[in-house]
């Protein structure tokens, strides 16, 4: 059990520091997964990937990373408002919703209600309408404003945002779902298989030397 | 259902004399404990489930921790100042949007309390007081930059969160030392993270970052104003 448990956190250890750094895993760039031509100006183009939000203005060529105070990650979509160019959405799975109005210059939270990642919801696809109209996919169902984002309302029989099976799952793996300060029970579950695992090893140890002596 | 395990226990233990008998009373008992450990688990788990409320914030007023009061951040920031001062700075329109384009955020806050530290009638370096919300709530701390504009000390003043506190120890805060506005201030840039407490040091970070245009923009405005 020592040596099976180790095993496990060495595998949990390496692989997480390669997940923390993952250019070190090679490959030429980070895959996209959301981009946006500015329907103005087909040379400004923004791109979204793991690691945050990239700008061109030179039709693709060239890529910067966007300079915003709390960078985005995860991005799942950019969206530009068809009646304003100048207004555009970023999406980003974990941390939510921000919004530019200035073309991508000054950023700003569109509050949801909700933080994404404190509630297991994981924010997909966005859809811009005329005159602020927006509509958001999320793991909990659709979300829509009328408004540019000040209030939301579900779309359909949307399921109350931290009211899903993954939340359940989010909130049973944190502990919080047995209360606030459950977490503790879980750091000491986690501190007792670190035990565990160094006593095997020196029991192992300690009976492998018995056998030689005798 | 506590009265069933210890009912259980003991039914556990009579019956295990009788199968193992007294060569194997040593095994039996190794079980026992092991039902006796698996039963008190499944009673803490009721028991937090139900004292569990949903909440906005799983978070109550206890777990509210003020590590410094102003006066003891400012002394401590300030440990050589003989005098220390605040100004409450307006920035003009134009400052407000150069510190948003600094930043690439938008920021609310109007006015800004400066405070600055003098030894002799020099200027030791600046502090701002700021707050930024971690996971549901905010963490208030101060920032000192010294005169070249760079981080000399950053310290936790209230953290009101349960979990994500390790920010305030100063083995992660002592990253920010020297930082420039020039600087990413990111984790796994040049800030190491802290595990569990990713939001919180996103907040940090940005307090951080956030100072520091406003200081660069303080010292752009005081500049201008001494020029005329």
């Amino acid at each position: 059990v020592g040596l099976a448990s180790s095993a496990v956190l060495v595998v949990l250890a390496i692989s997480g520091f390669f997940l923390i750094h993952p250019g070190l895993l090679g490959g030429p760039m980070e895959s996209t997964l959301a981009l946006a031509v500015n329907p103005n100006d087909a040379d400004h183009m923004l791109r979204g990937t793991l690691s945050g939000l990239y700008r061109s203005v030179d039709g693709g060529a060239n890529w910067e990373e966007v300079p915003m105070l709390f960078h985005a990650e995860k991005v799942t979509d950019i969206v530009y408002a068809p009646d304003d160019a100048d207004r555009v959405y970023v999406v980003m799975e974990d941390l939510g919703l921000i919004v530019s109005r200035d073309g991508g210059v000054v950023w700003e939270s569109v509050q949801l209600g909700f933080v994404p990642v404190a509630e297991g919801v994981r924010l997909g696809r966005l859809t811009a309408g005329r005159g602020g109209r927006i509509v958001l996919a999320t793991s909990g169902g659709w979300l829509k404003s009328g408004d540019g984002g000040k209030v939301w309302r579900p779309l359909g029989d949307a399921t109350e945002p931290g009211r899903d099976l993954r939340t359940l799952i989010h909130q049973l793996h944190t502990g919080y779902f047995f209360g606030s300060g459950f977490y503790v029970v879980y750091d000491a579950a986690a501190l007792g298989t670190v035990l565990l695992a160094v006593t095997g090893l020196v029991i192992r140890r300690r009976r492998s030397n018995q056998r030689n002596s005798g | 259902l506590e009265d069933e395990i210890f009912a259980d226990h003991e039914e556990n233990e009579r019956v295990d004399k009788l199968e193992f008998g007294d060569k194997s009373r040593k095994q039996a008992t190794v079980m026992v404990s092991g039902r006796t450990i698996f039963g008190w688990g499944v009673l803490v788990l009721v028991v937090s489930t139900a004292a569990a409320q949903p909440d906005e914030s799983p978070d109550g007023s206890e777990w509210v921790k003020v590590y410094l009061t102003e006066a003891e951040a400012l002394e401590i920031a300030f440990p050589m100042a003989d005098t220390v001062w605040s100004e409450a700075w307006t920035p003009t329109d134009a400052q407000h949007r150069s510190i948003e384009r600094r930043l690439g955020w938008r920021v609310e806050t109007d006015t800004f309390t400066i405070y600055q530290g003098l030894k002799d009638g020099k200027l030791t370096g600046l502090a701002l007081i700021g707050e930024e919300i971690g996971l549901y709530r905010p963490i208030t701390f101060l920032v000192k930059v010294g005169p070249a504009e760079k981080v000399e000390a950053v310290h936790v003043m209230i953290y009101r969160e349960s979990r994500g506190g390790e920010v305030r120890r100063q083995r992660f805060l002592s990253q920010y030392g020297g930082k420039t506005i020039g600087d990413p201030i990111r984790i796994n840039r040049d800030i190491i993270g802290v595990t569990g407490a990713t939001l919180s040091v996103r907040a940090m970070n940005a307090g951080v970052k956030k100072a520091l245009a406003v200081v660069e923009a303080y010292g752009k405005a005081q500049e201008k104003e001494a020029a005329h």
